[in-house]
């Protein structure tokens, strides 16, 4: 038994030594004359066996694959966007059930505890439904808007809170949540929906995919979307396409901080604006704004004047109190989000960097999309 | 092994960098691997694709153990794709050797190079198919997937001495099969 064991541990280290370290056999063999005999067919099987196998993938099919590849996972980044899309509108029956547990659970204090939970913490999900169900009982327009924004504010915090503790996973949930929110939101205060494309903001896209890139159009490039690391897609066999190792050291995340290298054409401005505004120079004092829509900031997007109360009827006025409180909100918001967003960016590692970077453009946009729909309003109403 | 963990992880946040590494260290070694196991190269190019396919479509839900690579989800997953594939091939009429060698292209530039090379894979598939199933499994994870004992001995779930007494054995059944032609 014994010589069994040893014998196959010879021979395995004989393999180790001809098949990773390039040994002849017969080197081997000196090693080990006394079984010389024994050890040297089965080597040369094995040798025989390793050679057989020296086989590669077409390169013409390498290219292809790739490109498949990348096709497949981009529409898997589409799916999972939608994923997180179709949270807000569910069936029916989903909130109805969710507010039934969270009655019976809210009994036991759960709900109560659950309300300051993280989302790595345990009644985090309990959190979540209790906000849907907040969602479906509120039953103004301007009442679910006002809440969403509190419910981004609550999104930003736990997101700095998940980038400080190292969680990037829940991090970027936590991203995707609070753009899913902010679209929302924009979509019930009336915002135009053409420019919600800004929720897939770009993210790098390698240098030499771009002479094969589409035109720049307002919506950005597929590989721009999500950032896809693969070859370019041209299937032809003959053309010759850079190693992707290189072209992914090219697309590393970190690049999105920069323009997008578009090989000669203007990148698509829409995009470039959006990511790299800088925070609007509200002051500092921006979060401590009283709810009074007189006192907000020149520089944020300042609601218009509440009429006085004698030029309104009661019902009206309540309507218009509710306008400016939000305006104020979402303008709080609007500084502080996308700030407090591009602190955590600069703690994070550069894998963690595509996520927040589309919160911060999703923030910057449909903030200011909010804001314009409620000034719209306001103009309406005057 | 910390590298490692740091790239699953990335890669399970849908890092581009991490997918590249991934898929750039182990698709050939996956491809001969499936090659070894169904012997036809054409087949096992669109497998291998699948099974990267499958597994970046799951990596979400892979959890990193420390000790036991990557790779070894990926060949168990690789393993699954085989297993339905001969499956479904014994079902299917099956095609005459040298009409399936001929539609085989590999794309060499030396044809008879090609029609033999394809030959020594068919025969040595072939034989492969004559191992019992753990055999047919250490041969393919340390001479086609070029894992070591420790890591293959991962894959399988068994011991270091295990995997390398069943090397011992496959290599002895593998020579006199490929001897009997």
């Amino acid at each position: 038994m014994n010589r069994e064991k040893e014998f196959d541990n010879i021979l395995d280290e004989c393999l180790e030594r001809i098949l990773a370290r390039g040994e002849t056999v017969e080197q081997c063999l000196a090693r080990y004359p006394e079984l010389a005999a024994e050890l040297e067919p089965l080597l040369q099987t094995a040798l025989s066996t390793k050679e057989t196998l020296a086989i590669k993938p077409r390169p013409e099919f390498r290219e292809r694959a790739r490109y498949q590849l990348r096709s497949a996972l981009q529409e898997m980044e589409e799916k999972r966007q939608r994923r997180f899309a179709f949270f807000n509108w569910q069936p029916q029956w989903v909130t109805a059930v969710a507010a039934v547990l969270i009655l019976l659970l809210a009994s036991s204090g759960t709900v109560a505890a659950a309300g300051n939970s993280m989302p790595d913490g345990t009644l985090y999900p309990v959190k979540l439904a209790t906000e849907q169900v907040r969602l479906v009982l509120t039953p103004s327009t301007l009442g679910k808007a006002e809440l969403y924004a509190k419910l981004a504010d609550k999104r930003v915090t736990e997101i700095i809170k998940m980038a400080d503790k190292g969680k990037l996973e829940q991090m970027e949930r936590t991203t995707q949540r609070l753009n899913v929110q902010l679209v929302a939101m924009a979509s019930l205060v009336g915002a135009p929906e053409e420019d919600t494309a800004v929720l897939t903001a770009p993210a790098p896209s390698a240098a030499p995919q771009e002479a094969a890139a589409p035109p720049v159009t307002e919506e950005p490039p597929e590989e721009e979307k999500i950032g896809i690391f693969l070859a370019p897609a041209p299937p032809s066999a003959a053309k010759e396409v850079p190693a992707v190792a290189e072209e992914a050291q090219e697309a590393r995340p970190g690049a999105a901080l920069g323009p997008p290298p578009h090989a000669g054409k203007e990148p698509p401005k829409k995009k470039a604006e959006v990511q790299l505004a800088p925070v609007q120079p509200v002051p500092e004092e921006a979060p401590a704004i009283p709810l009074a829509p007189s006192v907000v900031p020149e520089e944020a997007p300042a609601p218009q004047p509440v009429p006085s109360e004698s030029a309104e009827p009661d019902i009206d006025k309540g309507k218009v109190d509710k306008r400016a409180e939000l305006m104020v909100l979402v303008a709080r918001n609007a500084v502080k989000h996308p700030e407090a967003l591009r602190e955590v960016l600069q703690k994070v590692p550069e894998s963690a960097r595509p996520s927040l970077l589309r919160a911060i453009a999703a923030s910057d946009a449909e903030y200011e999309k909010i804001l314009e729909a409620l000034r719209v309003r306001e103009r309406g109403k005057d | 092994m910390q590298d490692e963990e740091s790239l699953v992880r990335r890669a399970k946040e849908h890092d581009q960098t991490a997918l590249t590494q991934i898929y750039e260290e182990n698709f050939d070694k996956i491809y001969r691997y499936i090659v070894l196991k169904i012997g036809d190269r054409t087949e096992a190019e669109d497998m291998t694709q699948q099974v990267f396919l499958s597994a970046f479509k799951a990596i979400s839900s892979f959890k990193y153990k420390k000790g036991t690579p990557l790779s070894s989800w990926l060949y168990r997953i690789a393993h699954n794709q085989i297993v339905d594939y001969l499956r479904k091939k014994s079902k299917r009429p099956t095609v005459p050797l040298e009409e399936s060698l001929a539609s085989d292209s590999s794309g060499s530039s030396d044809p008879r190079l090609e029609v033999e090379q394809n030959l020594a894979i068919e025969q040595l598939a072939s034989a492969t198919r004559h191992l019992t199933k753990a055999q047919q499994e250490v041969i393919s994870l340390r001479f086609a997937g070029e894992l070591s004992v420790a890591q293959a001995a991962k894959v399988m779930g068994k011991s270091e001495g295990a995997v390398k007494a069943l090397q011992h054995s496959a290599i002895v059944s593998l020579r006199k099969l490929l001897a009997a032609g």
